[in-house]
């Protein structure tokens, strides 16, 4: 895929040579009738070749002609050398095409990009500005859940009595809410707040796999770091990694510390 | 006796409330699942689909919708290899868990021995220490003993991991069980392997069901730790799925669907112990 979003094969193409361009991504339902079988031309009488829907054939191989797939018809093609345009042609019905009289040499065979409607291009608009925030709201959208379970399980264990007796003197619910209700449930919602602490400083996967490659630097974790250096592709340095490690374990202490307090002040 | 004089807007609030809360409810509800739901469509579409439009387009086109990639995902060994991998680890995790934490508390509750409380206070320390920490350390162990790249490894880093939180839950829960019952239960002659299984057990039953539906969940989505131990023959879905997302950066038809197939199990899992699971992991916390 060239810069400008058009197609443009990778190696160098000779003036004999007889060469396949698959293409995938395209729904089979809007081919043109016409569209004729695919079948890959023979070699000689200049640079022939075949652009075809490499799709929904049997059986699907990726990169082969199978029985099936069609040939994509009226499509430009452009042989490029050096940067210009020396021919263009336009396939067949059965989505080959003959551009004959070429001097010897390599080419390069491109498909404009004009011929392609801009692609879904899924992931690749999160820039370096959106992934933190993205990663983020996912993980938001993640542990709400989670601390909503545990409140409504808080929530069931307040006696009732207390938020009626508040409701008989006057109290606006708001009121009840806010002066009643919370400070009966802040062991829980401590307790919610520590264990999501805890469970944000060591996320990973989250922006392991959301971010991009090109952007994982921007929204990079110490968590994710570890992996990385110790782990990941061209890291294997355990030395640093154990030291990002202990990095992380130091900043997970203040919670270690509180969760102990508050074990000891349950048990006395 | 005149009722109190409450501002206007609280009046309305509270005619309406009842409503709009109830609707609101549910938009919030809705608005949350939405993901869910797009994965599931997106898992419904034909590769050529999902590549040049967004799951929502099916509310104007919905016949593109097919079953094929979940045909496509059931024919390929290499991902039902890697689902089978996913149980073969799970489940002996979970179970050895649920044994070793209960035992251990257990004994932590009900059995005097010197040190019980530095115990119990590591184990509550341990609660909060990233995997990261460990997965250097243990990677050379579990290399030097020939686990590494392997199913058993996997699992035992998960065993270890587990321990502490299970150790915790239940002895909360079976701190709560009264002393008499168990020096009865002693006097009539129980042993303490009897009492265990009979007694503590049947009664601290919601706290298990927790323990295990937690426990389950995590080591079911675990990516990181089987990133790290697992070899491509041990590897689990999320890793299986993980590659896939780097090989041919948007092939969402085998993604999708097969983060869904994934994701059934462990709904499955919570909605059979959703009960017990919420009783169950507030056990102790809210004294």
């Amino acid at each position: 895929m060239g810069p400008d979003g058009a197609l443009v094969t990778v190696g160098p193409v000779g003036a004999q040579d007889a060469i396949g361009l698959p293409i995938t991504g395209f729904d089979p339902a809007n081919l043109p009738e016409r569209a004729a079988a695919a079948e890959l031309p023979e070699r000689g009488g200049g640079l022939r070749g075949l652009v075809w829907l490499d799709v929904g054939g049997t059986p699907d191989r990726t990169g082969e002609v199978d029985a099936g797939e069609r040939g994509m018809p009226g499509l430009a093609v452009e042989v490029v050398r050096d940067g210009r345009v020396v021919a263009a042609v336009t396939t067949g019905d059965d989505g080959r095409f003959t551009v004959p009289d070429l001097a010897d040499g390599h080419y390069a065979v491109r498909l404009p990009a004009d011929s392609f409607a801009q692609p879904f291009r899924g992931l690749t608009w999160l820039g370096p500005v959106l992934v933190t925030p993205v990663v983020i709201s996912a993980w938001l959208w993640i542990m709400t859940g989670f601390a909503m379970t545990l409140i409504v399980a808080g929530l069931a264990s307040i006696p009732r009595d207390t938020l009626e007796a508040a409701r008989v003197d006057g109290a606006t619910e708001w009121q009840v809410f806010r002066r009643v209700t919370v400070p009966q449930l802040s062991p829980v919602l401590l307790v919610v707040f520590v264990t999501l602490v805890i469970n944000v400083l060591k996320v990973f996967d989250l922006v392991f796999v959301i971010a991009p490659g090109s952007v994982q630097e921007e929204a990079n974790v110490l968590a994710l770091q570890v992996w990385q250096v110790a782990f990941g592709a061209g890291g294997g340095d355990q030395g640093l990694g154990s030291a990002l490690a202990v990095l992380l374990f130091l900043l997970v202490l203040p919670a270690m510390v509180f969760n102990i307090r508050r074990f000891r002040g349950d048990r006395s | 006796m005149t009722a109190p004089r409450r501002p206007v807007i609280a009046r309305v609030a509270g005619r309406v409330g009842g409503r709009v809360v109830r609707v609101g409810l549910v938009v919030v509800a809705l608005f949350w699942m939405l993901p869910v739901l797009g994965l599931l469509v997106a898992s419904l579409r034909p590769e050529a689909s999902n590549a040049h439009s967004g799951w929502w387009s099916v509310f104007t086109a919905p016949a593109q919708l097919t079953l094929a990639n979940y045909a496509g995902l059931l024919a390929d060994r290499g991902v039902l290899g890697s689902l089978w991998n996913t149980v073969l680890i799970a489940v002996p995790s979970t179970v050895l868990v649920v044994v070793i934490g209960a035992f251990a508390a257990y004994a932590l509750v009900w059995i005097e021995f010197p040190g019980r409380d530095i115990v119990m206070l590591g184990v509550v320390a341990l609660l909060v220490v990233p995997v990261q920490v460990a997965l250097v350390p243990v990677a050379k162990l579990l290399g030097a003993i020939g686990l590494y790249g392997s199913i058993p490894g996997v699992v035992a880093f998960h065993v270890a991991f587990g321990i502490p939180f299970a150790v915790f839950l239940l002895r909360n829960s079976f701190v709560g069980i009264p002393r008499d019952l168990l020096e009865a239960a002693r006097l009539d002659g129980g042993r303490e392997l009897r009492i265990f299984w009979r007694l503590v057990l049947p009664i601290s039953r919601p706290a298990v069901a927790a323990l295990a539906t937690f426990q389950f969940l995590w080591v079911w989505n675990d990516l990181l730790v089987a990133l790290v131990f697992a070899d491509e023959a041990s590897a689990p879905i999320t890793v299986a799925l993980r590659s896939e997302l780097r090989q041919f950066g948007s092939n969402v038809d085998v993604l999708a669907s097969g983060a869904f197939l994934s994701m059934v199990v462990p709904l499955v899992v919570f909605f059979a112990f959703q009960r017990a699971f919420v009783h169950g992991v507030l056990a102790g916390s809210t004294k």
